[in-house]
């Protein structure tokens, strides 16, 4: 009975002398696995902070962009150009002829009165004629006595001439003011028609440029948006690339953990006295070699899980940088080719301006019509002036004719009809002459209206400041747009930059398949040794060694090692620890793995001093912070 | 003037992480690969420390004890940074003045938002 439960001494022995045999072997590899790649990571580490330190700028970059054209410098630019646009219109409209084409006509009415009212002194004229013809066959019939009548008919034909003279002279000027408003007339009515087209095409160009040019803005901002989006998620990436990096001192830890207790059974084999506990012994070390299988799969997995998670995130970076890159292109104003927007605004704005000066030049031209006009209603108001006294003068020879009518007493009494025709004259001339005087005020008078209108409506210095305000912001939108442009190009290079020292570094990392074959192996030869132990299952199962296991599982540092533990040899060998993992069990470090640490959970320092005490009076009004689930502040 | 932090870790890539990191961010940094050789490097102004608990020739405990005994550093908030994550042992080192614990691996972002906390 005693024999079958002992321990099988002499065959077990021979094979924890292999044991003790082999592992001197595979501990040297086991050191040397992670350890020698050291160099490589350290490599890997500076190659991704000139990438992490390239993404940042590109961050940057598209940060800086992302304030200039959303609601920054780029929209006031614009917005600016557009209320330019809208009082350059306001003005272009004031310069309008509407209104001078209605006094012109007005003054085309006006002198048509002036000729009929001229036309008037004719029948006048011919009365005077008549007169004089009377006056000289009455002074023939009376002789010796009518002699003195004769200077009278002289003095009434000389009337007659003067009325005559100053009447053609009148409608000549008349004719030729006529000439003057009628010319000025059809050239502004043609201004007017061409300036109301201009008004319409021109502005209308204009300010669809201008609305193209927001439209671009907005495709811009949405660009930069998803450009500050997309260094986010470079960013995060960044941080998982980092992370990765780091798994060359978990994994090294861990490999050395193995190595560790590794050295341990081989020393202990290799002290065991030979009255030792072989089977105590041998069931340990079968236990230690059970766990370091399963943990050096981990560790294999977990490295090479680190850098092909650590080339996926880079690759990814590209990846997304390129995508960033296509955006950049679709919408660049300065990729785009041809003739730019603002170049076509520019263009449009001097077209403009060019209308503009073209109707103030036409206003000019009306200027000079009416200070002609005024010229001319001067002279016929001296020709009026001239027979402005006819009425007088016709009144003092009426009453010389009634005189010497007296004289001539009973013979002279047909002369005295004849001086009663003259004084009825004089009333009429008066008439005829205010008439034309009349009609002179008024021509005169709207033509000063027509000149000061034209006077106020020059805006040629006004054409001056709005193109000088024109230039002004559209100078400052080409240098916003030669920024962005510039930005944009900047980011395309970096970009182009990124993808290249991405594809470059991660098409040179092989050697994450070499540690992998050789964690492999090493897995592999522990596997072989803890086959050994088979035959020997119920003997060494009954001789077990919880304690050393559980101080063995006190030893590890990660969760990670303590889980495979568990798994592996379950919570018998370290019933008191299992409650070290509780329901909510452990996790690793993925993308859950954030925790917040609100302010109850950070204590700084256990003592009071001056230091502390405005940081923990602020505290109180903190947000809660949230570093994630692996940081913790006491 | 820029704010220097001390990283002491035997592993020079988890250093390099770490010190690449902070040197971004603008910060000054001072590296040490263990306990030891950090209090050797602990002769000026030092604004906050990031340690690895697990080290050769003195541990981040040991290394934590000793320069809390430091006068200068008495208040200087020092981060533990490791691969361990037993309850039992954070408070090992908040007992022995270890004013957070991050386990590896670390964002940059994470290790960064604690300084800025720590430092502000």
């Amino acid at each position: 009975m005693s024999n079958e439960t002992a321990p099988p001494r002499n065959d077990l022995g021979p094979v924890l002398k292999e044991c003790a045999r082999s592992l001197p072997a595979l501990l040297p590899r086991l050191s040397s696995v992670i350890k020698d790649r050291e160099d490589d990571f350290l490599r890997l580490g500076t190659t991704v902070f000139g990438i992490n330190s390239q993404a940042n700028t590109f961050s940057s970059t598209a940060t800086k962009m992302a304030s200039s054209v959303g609601e920054g410098a780029l929209q006031a630019a614009i917005a600016e150009l557009e209320k330019h646009t809208a009082d350059a219109r306001a003005v272009f409209s004031s310069v309008s002829a509407t209104e001078q084409l209605q006094g012109m006509t007005e003054v085309q009415g006006l002198i048509r009165t002036l000729d009929q009212a001229m036309a008037r002194f004719t029948p006048l004229v011919r009365t005077l004629k008549v007169l004089e013809i009377t006056t000289r066959i009455e002074s023939a019939r009376l002789g010796a006595s009518g002699s003195g009548f004769t200077t009278l008919a002289d003095d009434v034909k000389a009337l007659g001439n003067v009325i005559d003279e100053h009447t053609a002279k009148i409608g000549e000027h008349s004719t030729l003011l006529m000439n003057q408003v009628a010319s000025s007339l059809d050239r502004s009515r043609k201004q007017i028609s061409v300036q109301e087209k201009n008004v319409r095409d021109m502005f209308a160009q204009l300010f669809s440029g201008i609305a193209e040019l927001e439209t671009m803005r907005t495709d811009s901002a949405a660009l930069v948006v998803d450009l500050a989006k997309g260094s986010r998620q470079v960013t995060e990436s960044m941080g998982h690339v980092i992370a990765s990096v780091q798994f060359h001192d978990i994994t090294r830890q861990q490999v050395e953990h193995v190595e560790e207790i590794l050295a341990q059974a081989e020393s202990e084999i290799r002290g065991l006295a030979e009255d030792g506990d072989m089977a105590g012994l041998g069931a340990w070390v079968r236990d230690v070699l059970r766990l370091q299988a399963p943990l050096l799969r981990q560790a294999e997995e977990m490295f090479r899980q680190a850098v092909e998670e650590f080339i996926s995130n880079l690759e990814s970076i590209a990846d997304n940088t390129r995508g960033l890159g296509d955006r950049i292109a679709a919408v660049a104003y300065s990729d785009q080719g041809g003739p730019s927007v603002l170049d076509s605004i520019r263009r449009q704005i001097a077209q403009v301006m060019d209308a503009m000066r073209t109707s103030s030049a036409h206003v000019a031209d009306m200027s000079r019509t009416m200070s002609g006009m005024a010229e001319t209603i001067s002279t016929v108001s001296s020709f009026v002036h001239g027979i402005e006294d006819i009425g007088a003068e016709i009144e003092l020879i009426a009453l010389n004719a009634r005189v010497k009518a007296a004289h001539t007493g009973d013979l002279g009494r047909t002369l005295g009809v004849i001086a009663m025709e003259i004084q009825n004259l004089s009333v009429e001339a008066r008439t005829r002459t205010g008439e034309v005087a009349t009609i002179l005020n008024r021509i005169s008078t709207l033509a000063d209206r027509l000149s000061e209108l034209a006077r106020s409506s020059d805006v040629t210095e006004l054409v001056g400041g709005i193109q000088d305000r024109f230039e002004a912001v559209l100078d400052h939108l080409a240098s916003l747009d030669a920024e962005l442009g510039r930005d944009i190009g900047h980011l395309s290079g970096l970009g182009r930059e990124l993808i290249v020292q991405i594809r470059t570094l991660t098409a040179s990392i092989h050697f994450h398949e070499a540690v992998s074959s050789q964690l492999q192996e090493l897995e592999k030869g522990v596997l072989e040794l803890e086959r050994g132990f088979t035959p020997f299952g119920p003997e060494l199962d009954a001789a077990r060694q919880p304690e050393k296991l559980k101080e063995q599982l006190s030893r590890y540092t990660m969760d990670s090692e303590r889980l495979v533990h568990l798994a592996v040899l379950g919570h018998h060998a370290a019933d008191d620890d299992a409650e070290l993992f509780g329901d909510d069990g452990v996790e690793l470090f993925g993308d859950d793995n954030v925790e917040l640490f609100g302010d109850d959970n950070v204590e700084l320092f256990d003592a009071p001093e001056p230091e502390k005490a405005p940081r923990e009076a602020g505290k109180t009004a903190e947000p809660e912070e949230d570093f994630g689930d692996n940081v913790e502040l006491f | 003037m820029s704010k220097t932090i001390m990283t002491v870790d035997d592993s020079a890539s988890v250093r390099q992480m770490v010190s690449l990191t902070l040197k971004d961010a603008g910060y000054s940094v001072i590296e040490a690969c263990d306990g030891k050789d950090a209090l050797a490097k602990l002769t000026g102004p030092v604004d906050m420390i990031v340690t690895d608990l697990n080290m050769p020739n003195m541990d981040g405990i040991e290394f934590i004890r000793n320069v809390r005994a430091k006068a200068q550093y008495k208040f200087v908030p020092i981060v533990m940074l490791t691969t361990e994550s037993q309850a039992d042992k954070k408070e090992q080192g908040k007992a022995a003045g270890a004013t957070g614990w991050i386990v590896k691996p670390f964002k940059p972002d994470q290790l960064l938002a604690v300084a800025k906390k720590l430092l502000r």
